[in-house]
């Protein structure tokens, strides 16, 4: 049963993360705000990583 | 215009740096996490087998399916099992199982060894601590490399953990964390997580080969009072007993203690192993600088050198629970240390055990690797390609 709840909690924060994922890159494109794009830009690096199952 | 044009620019340079620290980081973190470790086996391994042809719980293949070196002198007698790898942040572990699997020779018993018993462990470090990635020995032929990994295993492969950890089967409550440390998730459990279910899988060849006794390589910082001893199952207290004194007296220059393996404490292989198979288990421990608290710079070199000035200091103070001097804990000090014990466990388990006795030879001894180690790993490009393995 812990294994099927983790396996489902798992599948969700990948989902979760390719949402917030989305997101920060619509924010990125979005914002006019210079300091907020550079920001943006840098939030994106966990979500990137963990879709790639890199970290 | 002309500030559109800007903030696009600044956007584009923004996006390019990120994806090329992206992309040096991902490329750092799958380099070690794919990484192979080379075993160059003795001309007298007779076999070498995946842990998941013992059960089905680990599925072929995936990240836990290590080797398992198999020595069958073919003359009746007792079967060891010898564990590294169990805390990849503890190197000496799979240096000195890689050691004796590279110049080992039974001829009596069997001897079966795991070099890598958490592999998902190794394929992953604490570099929040700034823990190496891999560490190096300089050999006459080259350089021999391991993953340096942490105590748990990667969260890629377990994730998430639970609130509490509760110990399978004796219902014990532990730290959230440790349903990844293989030692606490001894005798294992089938349909657990990746670290119970590998526990799982060693615990069926121990029962499955009729193993009669078992030894967990480790290292342990300084400041922790379990350090330079054996930990033995009630069934070994007399082994263990004699190993240690006559190490003791013999051989190490510090004293290697002995303790008895505590009822209270689930998960151990010291504990569990010995309590859910007819094994009879024991866990070795030797002084790791690199993991105490209080250490500086820590890099390679230290792993290796075993040398802190803050650790050393606490030492003058009386502060830790092993000697340290201005020569540290050198890797070739730690390594000696269990390969000495492990032939003086196979020598000394066969003299008072004469029915499951192991007769071994081939392995360096204790003064010999003091002196270095590098003689005794075996280039992969000289020798035979079928004695060439990947953990």
């Amino acid at each position: 049963m812990l294994v099927l709840i983790n396996g489902f909690i798992t599948l969700c924060t990948y989902a979760i993360a390719l949402f917030f994922l989305v997101c920060i890159v619509r924010s990125f494109f979005k914002t006019k705000n210079v300091q907020d794009a550079l920001v943006y830009s840098i939030m994106l690096i966990p979500f990137v990583l963990r879709m790639l199952r890199l970290k | 215009m002309n500030k559109k044009m800007n903030l696009n620019t600044v956007k584009a340079i923004a996006l390019v740096t990120v994806v090329f620290c992206m992309a040096v980081a991902g490329y750092l973190f799958r380099e070690h996490r794919t990484f192979k470790e080379t075993v160059v086996v003795s001309d007298y391994c007779t076999e070498v087998k995946k842990l998941s042809d013992y059960s089905t719980a680990i599925k072929p293949g995936s990240v836990n399916d290590c080797n398992v070196y198999i020595y069958d002198s073919g003359v009746e007698g007792g079967t060891f099992l010898l564990l590294g790898g169990s805390h990849p942040e503890e190197p000496v572990g799979p240096m000195a199982a890689d050691l004796i699997a590279e110049n080992l020779k039974v001829t009596q018993g069997r001897v079966f060894i795991i070099t890598r018993a958490n592999k998902s462990a190794s394929t992953i470090t604490r570099v929040g601590e700034a823990y190496p990635r891999f560490f190096n020995l300089d050999t006459n032929w080259g350089t021999k490399t391991w993953r340096f990994g942490q105590r748990h295993a990667a969260e890629l492969d377990s994730w998430p953990d639970p609130e509490v950890y509760i110990h399978y089967p004796s219902g014990q409550n532990l730290a959230n964390v440790d349903i990844r440390n293989i030692n606490r998730n001894w005798p294992g459990k089938e349909d657990g997580l990746i670290s119970e279910r590998t526990a799982f899988a060693i615990m069926e060849l121990i029962r499955n080969e009729g193993v009669d006794y078992t030894l967990d390589m480790h290292e342990a910082e300084l400041e922790y009072s379990v350090e330079n001893t054996m930990v033995a199952h009630e069934k070994g207290h007399d082994v263990a007993s004699i190993v240690t004194m006559t190490l003791t007296a013999e051989t190490f220059d510090v004293p290697i203690s002995m303790e008895f393996s505590p009822k209270a404490l689930r998960g151990l292989s010291h504990r569990d192993i010995g309590d859910h198979s007819d094994a009879t288990s024991f866990l070795i421990e030797v002084a790791e600088p690199m993991l105490d608290r209080i250490r500086g710079i820590t890099d390679e070199k230290l792993l290796m050198e075993g040398k802190d000035i803050f650790v050393i200091k606490a030492g003058e103070h009386g502060l830790l629970y092993a000697p340290i001097d201005e020569n540290g804990w050198p890797i070739e000090k730690r390594v000696a240390r269990h390969v000495a014990t492990t032939t003086k466990l196979i020598e000394t388990y066969s003299m008072m055990h004469p029915d499951q006795a192991i007769a071994i030879e081939g392995i360096p001894t204790y003064n010999q690797l003091l002196e270095s180690l590098a003689p005794y790993y075996r280039d992969p490009n000289t020798v035979d390609s079928s004695l060439i393995y990947f953990d």
